[in-house]
């Protein structure tokens, strides 16, 4: 139990370390800065990293439970008027469709191992939602985790470039969400409100769609 | 700092969103899918809200609460983050494949949905 408080009271180090870093480097995400401070923190104290999950894993759990959670407030309170609605609608089904045939088709033409090439089919599902389906479709969660969690770092990390002509806060917004997922959703609520609601709109509604087409497609093909 | 932040409606707004998490956990449990907790927790809260924005707006004290759980939740993802990195340098021989499809497929996925968002929406 001790070890879960501190497991927790160095990640929170991080994260405000990060936080006050993070204000003298705006373009670079706050989660980018703070997972090096948290690897660079249990360098320090000599913890090896297995260890410090070992701990903490059960209530980081939690949080991310909470966190997919929370995304329904921002969904239910989004304001729809005079956007078209068939439209975005379109765009999340494309979405859906392409975040998860682009990379598996990729990782085919690569010749990645079966296991790899399943992995992909989750790259821009949020990670709850992602192992979620992962369980499903029998994908290997460890590799799920990491193609997850590092398209979204990367997503979140190059957005400042890739859409630094866009001036359309609602656009970029939903395509952090519907590309780069939880980690693309907070780097949107750092750009601001609008952002960051039309991000958490298009994570949700892409993991959404995600969960129900993906495993009952792997299922129906695999008989 | 103390000030800046309405705590009331965070306490409230964070009970709300754990007492449904841990209740659709608890329900998926008796059905032995414990990891369909947070999706359908998800899906209890939409659908919860929407009924309820029908009628009534939703609180704007519980939006602006629950926009600063969401700018600070990247702390929830710090130790599967730091995991990644590590995992990463163990990967072997397809190292760069996998790199290459993650990295091509989350960046060119967002400029094009960027671009399609901005001309549709």
């Amino acid at each position: 139990m001790l070890l879960v408080l501190y497991g927790f009271a160095l990640t929170l180090l991080a994260h405000v370390l990060a936080r006050i870093i993070g204000n003298y480097f705006p373009r670079l995400p706050v989660v980018v800065i703070a997972m090096f401070i948290v690897l660079g923190l249990l360098w320090l104290v000599q913890w090896p990293y297995d260890n410090y999950l070992l701990h903490v894993d059960g209530l980081f759990k939690h949080l991310l439970g909470y966190v997919t959670v929370a995304l329904a407030i921002p969904l239910a309170a989004i304001r729809l008027d005079g956007v078209p609605v068939k439209a975005l609608g379109a765009l999340c089904v494309f979405a859906t469709i392409s975040g998860v045939l682009l990379p598996m088709g990729l990782a085919y033409m690569l010749h990645l191992s079966e296991p790899s090439i399943m992995a992909f089919a989750t790259r821009a599902v949020t990670t709850p939602i992602a192992l979620n389906i992962a369980t499903l479709i029998h994908a290997p969660l460890a590799t799920v985790t990491l193609i997850v969690i590092l398209s979204g770092v990367v997503g979140a990390a190059a957005s400042p470039l890739i859409l630094r002509k866009l001036d359309d806060e609602r656009a970029a917004g939903l395509a952090l969400g519907l590309a780069a997922h939880a980690i693309g959703t907070v780097q949107a609520w750092q750009r601001g409100p609008v952002a960051g609601r039309y991000a958490a709109f298009g994570m949700a509604v892409n993991g959404i769609l995600t969960a129900i087409w993906l495993p009952t497609a792997i299922l129906l093909m695999r008989g | 700092m103390w000030r800046k932040y309405d705590w009331p409606a965070l306490a409230a707004t964070f009970a709300l969103i754990v007492a449904v998490r841990e209740s659709c956990v608890w329900l998926t449990g008796l059905f032995h899918h414990p990891e369909l907790g947070n999706l359908l927790g998800l899906l209890l809260l939409l659908g919860v809200l929407v009924l309820w924005r029908r009628f009534k707006a939703i609180p704007i004290r519980m939006i602006d609460a629950n926009a600063h759980i969401m700018k600070e939740s990247a702390f929830a993802f710090l130790p599967v983050c730091g995991g990644s990195v590590i995992l990463l340098l163990h990967l072997g021989n397809e190292l760069p494949g996998l790199l290459f499809i993650l990295v091509f497929t989350t960046l060119l996925a967002m400029w094009i949905y960027a671009h399609i968002a901005k001309r549709w929406i």
